[in-house]
């Protein structure tokens, strides 16, 4: 499949999960934990609707990069998630979507890397 | 074509050009050298540079120390040198050839980044490296102090072998990384120890002067600012090296060290790391210790390889081997021998390190001064460019000359010894130059013929 139809529904996807995230931020337990996801969605929300307009106008530099800060961030926000200073009801539903966001896009910048995009030259 | 610019097709994909300028083709954007020199220079030692800072400064004394003090000097003397490697695509030590002469410039690389940047430090940090991990897992035989040490110094010397892509990909997973660590750490302190007046109000544990801790600030940097070449090679132009250096001074820096400062004044302990473990960060603190120390270990191997590359001709993945498990074998028989005679070891790398700043001085002032002014190259591009089959020095008296009084004065004058380094050596290479050309006395001895920086 083409890779920017590709990111597309990859950043679709986000998108919705970023929405969810929103959605169950009155679920969280403590304040610290409700900020910390917070803070997570919005950034996904926002780039993912970058990323929506990188990968409609065909901008494969630009997805790349996206994808890049995505991991880093989201992984960052995981790491800190699992501690048990952030526990919360909604814990688990929080990790499975981030969880999935990562993997989606490790594998969007290994078919990068198939597609022949430099994605280490930004 | 010859020509290291226009030549179709590497020889060695990992050698990165160590000798030779780095071809138009294979430069890099402004957001990848911001990038880059972020997480490569910054990083963990900031962290920790902040957690001693925060231990003997309020935060304000800390903000006017970083802020007028460091970020501008470092800014400044950093933008000079990260220019040069833009302008000549040469590393830093290749560089060197122009002030000192080949031998002058094999002898300093060798002797100020090879022996301290890339066995010293790269064995102390991946001796520390074995030392954290056995504190997160010490019941694992795999995580004893040595046992970690070696691990850890071969996954550096894997990175440093595949050169600055590798230090790319690190950079683009450990930044955005790092500052999201570092704020939420700031943010959970601060909610959860009065808020952000309790920050401006704390007072340190001990008593650090302000003179002090300008000095610490620069110290802590000045080494990254005059090797910014072995990065800054790679940038598209000038100004994006520039812009890149003067950003990551200004923007990253700042937030990360008085990010550090006040996490330490509201929590106490001046080991950031312990503060933010205690703030419940958890795995995330682990990211920040690994990751820092696997890309902070990578930058100082590459420059420990491109120096050696320079002194012994071969090429430069292969080097990274062998400096690296020079390094990580120290750095095993210590932690084997729980830290026997480090602090020895220490202290001379540190003193070799010091003299790095006056060799620094006197390329500012062959670059921008001599070449510009007494042999009128306005062209930047042509000041330090090495042409295959012309003739170039071994031996550079001025340079050499100039090194020697810059050194002596960072031990002499009292202040902030990397500047007076500097200055002196730039000052005493100008009118060193001016007096030799004037005077017609030959200073430039040995002739070699440059073949290209091939190496087989």
């Amino acid at each position: 499949m083409n890779f920017y139809r590709l990111s597309l529904y990859f950043f679709v996807i986000q998108f919705i999960f970023s929405i969810i995230l929103l959605g169950v931020l009155f679920l969280n337990s403590n304040v610290y934990a409700m900020y910390h996801t917070m803070a997570v969605s919005l950034f996904m929300l926002i780039t993912s609707i970058m990323g929506i307009y990188f990968a409609w106008k065909g901008q494969g530099s630009r997805v790349v990069a996206d994808a890049w800060l995505i991991i880093s961030i989201v992984t960052a926000y995981i790491a800190i998630d699992v501690s048990p200073f952030f526990n919360s009801p909604v814990k688990p539903l929080e990790l499975s979507l981030t969880g999935i966001v990562t993997a989606l896009w490790i594998a969007d910048l290994y078919l990068a890397w198939r597609s022949r995009l430099p994605i280490l030259r930004l | 074509m010859d020509s290291p610019t226009g030549r179709k097709g590497r020889r060695f994909i990992f050698d990165d050009y160590s000798l030779e300028e780095v071809p138009i083709t294979e430069r890099y954007g402004l957001y990848n050298l911001f990038l880059t020199l972020s997480a490569s220079f910054g990083a963990i030692a900031v962290l920790f540079a902040g957690g001693v800072l925060g231990g003997g400064l309020n935060f304000v004394g800390a903000t006017i120390a970083v802020l007028t003090g460091g970020t501008t000097v470092l800014a400044i003397i950093g933008a000079l040198s990260g220019a040069i490697g833009a302008y000549s695509g040469l590393s830093t030590y290749v560089g060197w050839r122009f002030p000192f002469g080949r031998a002058g410039g094999k002898i300093l690389g060798f002797a100020l980044i090879t022996i301290t940047t890339g066995i010293g430090w790269f064995a102390v940090e991946s001796w520390f490296f074995g030392v954290v991990m056995n504190e997160i897992f010490p019941h694992s035989p795999f995580f004893s102090v040595w046992a970690a040490a070696l691990w850890g110094g071969a996954l550096m010397i894997l990175s440093t072998y595949i050169g600055y892509r590798a230090l790319s990909f690190l950079s683009y997973f450990i930044l955005p990384q790092h500052v999201w660590l570092v704020a939420v750490g700031l943010l959970l302190a601060i909610s959860l120890h009065g808020g952000w007046g309790a920050v401006l109000t704390a007072t340190p544990k001990s008593h650090m002067t302000l003179a002090q801790a300008i000095t610490d600030t620069v110290g802590l940097y000045i080494a990254g600012s005059l090797i910014a070449p072995d990065i800054t090679r790679f940038a598209k132009r000038a100004k994006d090296a520039v812009a890149a250096w003067v950003l990551h001074m200004y923007v990253f820096y700042p937030f990360l060290i008085l990010g550090a400062v006040a996490i330490v004044l509201l929590t106490g302990s001046v080991i950031i790391t312990e503060d933010m473990l205690r703030l419940g960060m958890g795995v995330g603190v682990l990211l920040i210790i690994v990751l820092g120390q696997w890309i902070i270990n990578t930058v100082n191997l590459y420059s420990g390889s491109l120096s050696f590359t320079n002194a012994v001709p071969m090429r430069r993945d292969y080097a990274s081997i062998l400096v690296g498990i020079i390094g990580t074998l120290l750095a095993a028989y210590w932690g084997y021998t729980a830290g026997a005679s480090l602090a020895p070891f220490e202290s001379f790398i540190s003193l070799l390190g010091s003299l790095l700043p006056a060799a620094g001085g006197s390329v500012f002032a062959e670059f921008y001064i001599v070449r510009r002014y007494f042999d009128s190259i306005k062209d930047p591009y042509q000041r330090f460019k090495l042409e295959p089959g012309k003739e170039y020095p071994e031996v550079n008296l001025v340079g050499i000359l100039s090194f020697a009084a810059g050194a002596m004065a960072g031990f002499l004058i009292p202040g902030i010894a990397a500047i007076n380094a500097i200055l002196v050596a730039f000052v005493a290479h100008i009118i060193l130059a001016y007096i030799f050309k004037k005077a017609n006395i030959k200073y430039e001895f040995g002739k070699y013929v440059y073949r290209g920086g091939v190496v087989k």
